[in-house]
């Protein structure tokens, strides 16, 4: 990363706009992955999955200034979006079959 | 019960920052032995779990605990400035 | 690898840090002080007299009289008798939510016992409740835009916090490591030593600061667990507690004497163990009354639920209803420190304390890393403006706090909207602060505003004797060790700053070389 990005401006801007739209998704992604994912109560899983997102968001954050190209940042959080939002869809709909 | 608390905590420290090279030498102008080094250590770490056990013991889990962090600070801090202080008179 | 890691690690803690120094040096200064808000509260009115310890239920007699007068139709009604530091007297608030929808009605009182009477406000103030709002709330921003503001910087904090870690080259070879006089080595070891030997409280505060902001901006966990139901989200405290839901039924019924209702929390707690009493929908055939134990940790304690209008024992709960509940309540009520007796509560403040010369010495040392090796080298714009910007935050803040309490002392009594005006004196005070560090050199900047504060902080035990008759020479013979400390640490303040400020003159005399110092082996990546 550091090699990479210095004096690079837009990589810097696009790697801190990924960590703030698609880090956000992500990590709420993954809280709540983890709040209807594991055997809890709801309640239990709400919290647990909330704590957790903020934890998980910063070391987005700390992976997204870390990893060596860009492209990688996006790609790597778009698809992590896409699957924890979706093993999250498929256990809320496992659980409330309607 | 929490000036005990300081006072080991103070005790538990100072043995294992005098265990650290640097500063023995900043004490004593020497460089710190193996076996001296193994006997601040070893009275060190069992110290500073012990003033944790005075301090749980004392306040409670929760209250001891808090207490606890919040001495480890200020002795550690304490611990920190007087090497400086004692290496710049050395010095 | 690990070597490209920790560079990166340096270049996020580098520049998160940076941008968000400032704010977040104003969230730790308001916020420190937060720790002694009701100390300051006395402090800044005089005329509102030390706390009186008063019979308990008497005191929710008084209570509930004065409610029934003012605000018969409330929605809720709070009783909190005269506890000592978290209620210095008898407090009653009510509540409501107008007819037609809106903002909550409310109402704020203290009462004097044993009459009952409302306690009059002659000197109209903010307080040390406007101080340690601001941590959170910022000032002069409409509706919720300085939270949200302050909420991001928290997660800056939290993630400063996190590379910060795994950046320190050494955490425990340098445990106890502070090299006097090395030039920029002693910023680093300083601002490495403060921030390891407060780690857990930083860690604590920091998450638990994020956790306060969970309903602002992290909802949808919540939100997607319900199934994007909201009104089924709205229910979650009465699935938490497994409370039955009330509602107004509209018929009046007389309520019973709370103070007799409350006698059972008493028995059943001990005495002093009830914090207060609430009660829903007074007057009302459903009414509710509520008995609140007093905490250890957090927000959440034991509760005692009673009918209103017989008085039968209802319901109980007891403690967090599970784990991770009890986990995040006891990290706010860490946060909040409500428990804290007088040492805990130094402590707290040291913490905070030494939390501010943690950012303080992070951003200064930015500076004097990446100062010029000669003075005719070009610097540049962005960097003239941070050192300038460090004088006019680390100690311009800190003037602009005392100029705050100088206001209280010397703005007239009867000036309209007085609590404002207090404000608006700390943050002009603030500005000029501002202006003053970017017109002067440097070096001068420093040195000048370290003795403005000097001044201010010693200037202040003296107007405090010149206006009020609780100044040192009265608090210290009667023993009142809240209202002297306020002067004592305003006293210690100015000393800390005629120290800085000697310290830093002597960077004025001409030759030294103190602010040309060598470049020791860092790694360049952080350099930016």
């Amino acid at each position: 990363m550091a090699r990479v990005i210095e004096n690079r401006r837009w990589h810097i801007a696009s790697r801190v706009f990924a960590v703030i739209l698609m880090g956000y998704l992500f990590a709420n992604g993954v809280g709540l992955l983890v709040s209807l994912g594991l055997p809890l109560d709801r309640v239990t899983g709400v919290v647990v999955g909330t704590l957790l997102t903020f934890l998980i968001w910063g070391l987005v954050a700390m992976w997204a200034f870390w990893v060596d190209r860009t492209r990688t940042v996006w790609l790597g959080l778009i698809g992590g979006v896409i699957v924890s939002g979706g093993l999250a869809a498929l256990f809320y709909f496992l659980e409330n079959p309607s | 019960m929490y000036v005990l608390v300081f006072l080991l905590l103070m005790l538990g420290l100072v043995a294992l920052c005098l265990s650290m090279n640097r500063h023995h030498r900043q004490v004593f102008s020497t460089s710190v032995s193996a076996s001296r080094q193994r006997l601040l250590r070893l009275i060190g770490y069992p110290v500073l779990i012990l003033s944790a056990i005075v301090a749980v013991n004392a306040y409670g889990v929760g209250l001891g605990l808090t207490l606890y962090t919040g001495l480890f600070t200020v002795a550690m801090l304490l611990c920190a400035f007087t090497m400086t202080f004692l290496g710049a008179k050395k010095s | 690898m690990n070597g490209m890691f920790r560079q990166s690690m340096t270049w996020l803690h580098t520049w998160t840090g940076l941008v968000f120094c400032w704010l977040l040096y104003f969230m730790f200064v308001t916020g420190t002080l937060g720790y002694f808000d009701t100390e300051i509260d006395q402090w800044m009115k005089p005329e509102f007299g030390a706390s009186a310890p008063a019979d308990f239920s008497s005191s929710l007699a008084a209570g509930q009289q004065r409610l029934a007068e003012t605000a018969p139709a409330a929605d809720n009604w709070f009783i909190n008798p005269a506890n000592g530091r978290e209620y210095p007297h008898l407090r009653v608030f009510w509540n409501k939510v107008p007819e037609g929808g809106g903002d909550r009605e409310f109402g704020d009182e203290f009462l004097s016992m044993p009459h009952g009477s409302p306690i009059e406000e002659v000197r109209e103030t903010g307080g040390g409740q406007v101080l340690y709002r601001m941590h959170y709330l910022l000032h002069y921003f409409p509706g919720q835009m300085g939270y949200y503001i302050m909420a991001i910087a928290t997660m800056l904090m939290f993630i400063g916090i996190m590379t910060g870690i795994v950046a320190h080259k050494k955490i425990f070879a340098d445990f106890f490591t502070f090299r006097w006089a090395k030039g920029q080595r002693s910023w680093l070891d300083m601002h490495n030593l403060l921030a390891v030997s407060t780690l857990p409280f930083q860690l604590m505060i920091t998450y638990s600061g994020l956790i306060f902001t969970v309903v602002l901006w992290m909802p949808f966990v919540a939100l997607g667990t319900y199934g994007f139901d909201i009104k089924a989200l709205s229910n979650i405290q009465t699935e938490i507690f497994d409370q039955e839901v009330v509602e107004r039924s509209g018929t009046s019924a007389p309520l019973v004497d709370v103070g007799s209702v409350a006698q059972q929390g008493i028995d059943k707690w001990g005495e002093g163990n009830v914090r207060g009493v609430q009660v829903q929908f007074p007057n009302d055939q459903n009414a509710r009354i509520v008995l609140q134990r007093k905490a250890d940790f957090g927000p959440i304690s034991d509760t005692m639920t009673f009918d209103g209008t017989t008085g039968e024992l209802l319901s109980e709960t007891q403690g967090y209803p599970n784990a991770a509940l009890g986990f995040a309540g006891t990290l706010i009520g860490l946060h909040e420190g409500l428990f804290a007796g007088p040492l805990l509560r130094w402590l707290y403040f040291l913490m905070g304390t030494l939390g501010i010369a943690m950012i303080a010495t992070g951003a200064i040392y930015w500076c004097v890393k990446r100062k010029p090796k000669t003075y005719a080298s070009d610097v540049g714009f962005g960097y003239r403006f941070v050192e300038h910007l460090n004088v006019g935050t680390i100690a311009g803040l800190l003037i602009a706090v005392v100029v705050y309490f100088w206001a209280n002392r010397l703005l007239a009594i009867d000036l309209v909207d007085r609590a404002d005006w207090e404000v608006h004196c700390m943050f002009l005070g603030w500005l000029a602060c501002f202006v003053h560090a970017l017109i002067r050199p440097l070096d001068r900047a420093w040195v000048e505003q370290c003795w403005a504060l000097a001044a201010l902080c010693f200037g202040l035990p003296i107007v405090n004797f010149l206006t009020t008759d609780i100044h040192l020479m009265n608090t210290l013979s009667q023993g009142n060790w809240v209202l002297a400390s306020f002067d004592l640490v305003a006293i210690a303040v100015g000393l800390a700053a005629v120290y800085a400020g000697r310290l830093l003159s002597r960077k004025l005399v001409p030759n030294d070389t103190v602010g040309v110092e060598a470049v020791y082996e860092e790694s360049p990546a952080s350099a930016g």
